[in-house]
């Protein structure tokens, strides 16, 4: 009985027009989206060959021992899973400066492209969360609705067929009708990204996009038994479309941008240039307070040159005191950062569109944890790079506290001769699989939670759906 | 009169539906809502501009007062007297590029960094999600609402069977189009003005902006394109109302043409010039560059060391080389940008999304130009800081000894000859004859779906 039913709808929707719509939609934005993504990604890829080749000979050609002060300049490698998944990033390529002192300088990004920025990217997310999210409403708002208008649903159910199993055939019917043009236009656009020679699938990649294609599948049932539930608590199928489309637009379109803005006022963050100014004052109360010691120590005994092993201990202690307050300053910001994200993140979770954004992105490692993970491992590099010129100048400090800060062109000469083909190459590999898998679950269970209950709700409602 | 009367039944069939009350509602709430955050945000910026403002003000006050003249030029030499930028005021409406730039730069260090702290003490969800202003409402929400208002309103009068009565009174099609234009179009874009003086009236009370005249007028003018938006939406839905016969088509065929023509076709648009016309990074021409400087530092050292009358001249020739050799490649890369950025605006306009988004971003100063504003006001800012700082030293006024420097005159430090960061904002005449090709672009998509609707329906089969 089941299997007619499914049948009935499948075949239902497969001649009607949505379906023609829903297979010309998928096929050409996902096949156009797949194509100038991938393409951008090739270009990016050169771009990134030669940016460290460029980076590398820069490095290997300095000779002078000051240059080692110059610090390096890293490239970040390329995320293969961005062809489908943008991101955070706007390009795909970074190139980040490790200053000296354990410093990084990310690039700005108003030195580019000013049209860039205004618009979305249409990658997978785009697609899938917004685009075909909208053609599962089209073809689940008349579900039942539909069918009470024609009067169709009436003959169906004259007949001795639970409505239970009404309901599941045309879930399941209107849902393969769904995701047939979906499922062809990515393995399609799989095959279209397989044509770039550049294109390498490893075990990683081709499990996260696996895992993303679930996930999509996943989020489209949710939409979709939203669709049936809504369809089934409405009497005309023009009345659904309108609610559907009102909540769409409120759960697609407002809510996943507003929350955070909203979050924000409730717990408001200070602002960079603040807490950079905080440290600042802290750092030149410090800078005053050891002046002040310096010479009240001066007039105490008499000479100048009071620099004794006394006093460099206490020196030390300030300056240790110091950095460990302004840690400090870091650390709050840190955490009210962390606490503003966690709830903006929990109350946009209200929207189904949300869970499958940001696990999305936690798949294709271009997401928040991935962009900590980045960071952190850069700034790993960073202190090896201090060690590393620490190493390469310690000679050259010896010789130069040897002779007081005295430098002659003669000696300066020995130390103009360095080498630095052996500095370390900066290395980083995106989040394992497994671990992407273990990041997403929740989202994954809040989006079958919210399958759940909107098929409950679709049940409950056809239950007692009025068909006359 | 007939018109009227036919507009007066179109505005009383739409406000008595189920759909007018809740697109009213929703249209009410979105509108105001981004508005009211928006709002907020923008205080907040504010707030962080004067508080930087009064920090710089504190420092020199505290340099002015230092009584001891030698200690004072230690410290204005020491001190960095950052620049803050203000927030652009219509940001509220349409944050464009707004976020993208630093909110202050050093006076000392000639380049803007962003630190790890920058990179991750923010809330990253701002950057997941579009941004919820006032300009994203209208151009993705607004639009939807607008054929979502109008898709039925020939084909749904055909299926429910009034249209054919209509029409067998004595008046003509043409009217009956025109009068339902008008009464659609009024009760979409009454409630829509209401809603926006509800939010003006919001913002300039709360104090969230604040308003120049100037603003005003830039505010009236951004409603107004906006109300021009919609009129093109209404406008196309009307024609795919008038070239189908049944309610569901024309719905779909709706949504088919908004995810193509507002989702898909401006989004892809910059991606895709990139491609066609692309731009070589920047930091290959940086390589190049430095590559001409070293070459030029060994010329210039193997001619010292020759030491020969006459060199002098030969050095100053290979710097000047070297120097024209950089600045044709900057050239070549501000050519090439611009290529590209031109490019994808004009890719872009392939879609009136793209024109709304331009001409908005425009008025609201927040739009592409805002980068070469701020790049210009950085490097006027870093000019003027430099060569107050060279005074200093050349102006004879201080003699540096062995205790430090010796400053003659007392009274020599005035803190409001140091240079300032600012940036000129255009003028509001001169905004909107920039925008005006978009504009001009949306009256001209809006006629042409109007007279489309208008070719259909005179041939339409009502029965």
């Amino acid at each position: 009985m089941l299997l007619h039913i499914v049948r009935k709808e499948l075949l239902d929707q497969l001649r009607s027009l949505r379906f023609a719509i829903a297979c010309a939609v998928c096929l050409l934005v996902m096949l156009l989206s797949s194509a100038v993504l991938t393409r951008d990604y090739r270009e990016a890829l050169s771009t990134y060959n030669m940016n460290r080749v460029m980076h590398r000979n820069e490095l290997e050609q300095r000779t002078q021992i000051r240059s080692v002060n110059e610090g390096m300049t890293v490239d970040r490698p390329l995320n293969l899973m961005n062809t489908m998944v943008r991101g955070l990033s706007q390009e795909l390529t970074e190139s980040v400066k490790i200053q000296p002192g354990n410093r990084l300088d990310f690039p700005e990004t108003w030195e580019g492209n000013p049209v860039l920025p205004l618009f979305p990217a249409v990658d997978f997310v785009f697609i899938v969360g917004v685009i075909v999210s909208l053609l599962a409403l089209a073809f689940g708002y008349d579900a039942v609705s539909g069918e009470a208008e024609s009067g169709v649903i009436k003959l169906l159910l004259s007949y001795s067929v639970p409505r239970d199993t009404v309901l599941l055939g045309k879930w399941i019917g209107g849902y393969l009708a769904l995701v047939a043009p979906f499922t062809v236009s990515f393995l399609l656009s799989m095959l279209l990204l397989l044509l770039f020679p550049e294109v390498e699938p490893d075990m990683d990649g081709t499990l996260s996009l696996l895992a993303l294609f679930v996930l999509a599948l996943l989020y489209l049932a949710a939409i979709f038994s939203l669709g049936i539930f809504v369809s089934s608590r409405t009497r005309l199928a023009s009345t659904s479309i309108t609610v559907l489309l009102l909540l769409w637009v409120a759960f697609v379109l407002a809510l996943p941008n507003m929350a955070p803005y909203a979050v924000s006022q409730v717990l408001p963050i200070p602002s960079q240039e603040s807490m950079r100014r905080e440290k600042q004052a802290i750092q030149q109360e410090w800078s005053e307070r050891s002046q002040k010691i310096f010479r009240e120590e001066q007039e105490k005994q008499g000479r100048d040159d009071v620099f004794d092993e006394a006093l460099r201990q206490r020196f030390d202690d300030m300056r240790q005191e110091m950095e460990a307050e302004m840690q400090k300053v870091s650390d709050s910001q840190t955490a009210r950062v962390r606490h503003q994200m966690r709830w903006s993140a929990i109350i946009a979770r209200v929207s189904p569109m949300t869970s499958f954004t940001l696990a999305s992105l936690d798949l294709a490692a271009s997401g928040i944890t991935q962009e900590q993970r980045y960071v952190e491992a850069l700034q790993a590099f960073s202190e090896k790079w201090g060690v590393y010129a620490e190493e390469k100048q310690a000679d050259f400090r010896r010789v130069m506290e040897e002779n007081r800060g005295r430098m002659t062109p003669e000696l300066m000469e020995q130390f103009n001769d360095i080498d630095l083909s052996d500095a370390p190459q900066f290395e980083f590999s995106y989040m394992p699989a497994s671990e992407r898998l273990t990041s997403v679950y929740p989202d994954i269970l809040l989006l079958v939670l919210w399958n759940v209950i909107f098929f409950m709700g679709a049940w409950l409602s056809f239950l007692r759906y009025d068909v006359q | 009169m007939l018109l009227l009367r036919i507009i007066r039944k179109e505005v009383l069939h739409n406000v008595l539906s189920f759909r007018f009350a809740v697109t009213y509602a929703l249209l009410f709430i979105l509108v105001v809502v981004s508005m009211f955050l928006m709002g907020s945000q923008h205080r907040t910026k504010v707030d962080e501009y004067i508080r930087a403002e009064g920090q710089l003000n504190t420092k020199l006050d505290e340099i002015t007062n230092t009584p001891d003249a030698n200690e004072q030029f230690q410290k204005v030499i020491q001190a960095d007297l950052p620049g803050a930028r203000a927030p652009r005021p219509l940001s509220v409406l349409a944050r464009g590029l707004e976020g993208s730039l630093p909110t202050q730069v050093s006076s000392r260090n000639r380049f803007v960094t962003r630190s790890s702290d920058d990179r991750l003490g923010r809330n990253v969800l701002f950057d997941v999600f579009q941004t919820p202003d006032f300009a994203y409402v209208v151009n993705i929400v607004l639009s939807l609402l607008a054929l979502l208002f109008v898709f039925d309103s020939i084909c749904g009068e055909k299926e429910r069977g009034t249209l054919k009565v209509l029409l067998s009174n004595s008046v003509p099609r043409d009217t009956v189009l025109l009068g339902k234009w008008v009464g659609g179009y009024l009760s979409i874009s009454a409630p829509f003005a209401v809603a926006v003086v509800g939010g003006f009236v919001y913002l300039s009370l709360s104090g969230a902006m604040q308003l120049q005249p100037d603003d005003v007028i830039r505010f009236a003018a951004i409603s107004l394109i906006s109300l021009l938006y919609i009129a093109v939406f209404f406008s196309l839905g009307l024609f795919i109302s008038t070239a189908t016969h049944r309610g569901s088509t024309a719905l779909l065929l709706s949504l088919l043409v908004w995810i193509v023509w507002i989702l898909v076709v401006p989004n892809l648009a910059p991606i895709t010039a990139r491609l066609v016309a692309p731009v070589p990074s920047r930091q290959v021409i940086d390589a190049e560059q430095q590559a001409i400087d070293r070459e030029a530092q060994l010329l210039q050292e193997s001619i010292r060391k020759r030491k020969v009358y006459g060199d002098q001249e030969e050095s100053e020739r290979i710097q000047q080389d070297a120097e024209r050799k950089r600045r044709k490649l900057d050239q070549f890369y501000n050519d090439r940008m611009t290529r590209q950025v031109s490019f994808s605006q004009g890719l872009a306009r392939l879609s009136p999304s793209a024109s709304y988004l331009f001409a908005v971003t425009r008025l609201a100063g927040t739009g592409p130009i805002l980068f070469d504003r701020f790049r210009d006001a950085h490097d006027r800012f870093q000019e003027a800081q430099n060569d107050w700082r060279d005074d200093l030293f050349r102006s004879g006024n201080v003699e540096f000894t062995r205790t430090g420097p010796q400053v003659k005159d007392k009274d020599w430090f005035d803190p409001d000859s140091i240079p300032r960061f600012q940036m000129y904002s255009e003028a509001t005449r001169a905004a909107i004859d920039a925008a005006m090709f978009d504009i001009l672009l949306l009256v001209v998509f809006a006629v042409l779906f109007f007279m489309l609707s208008f070719a259909f329906f005179l041939r339409y089969d009502v029965t």
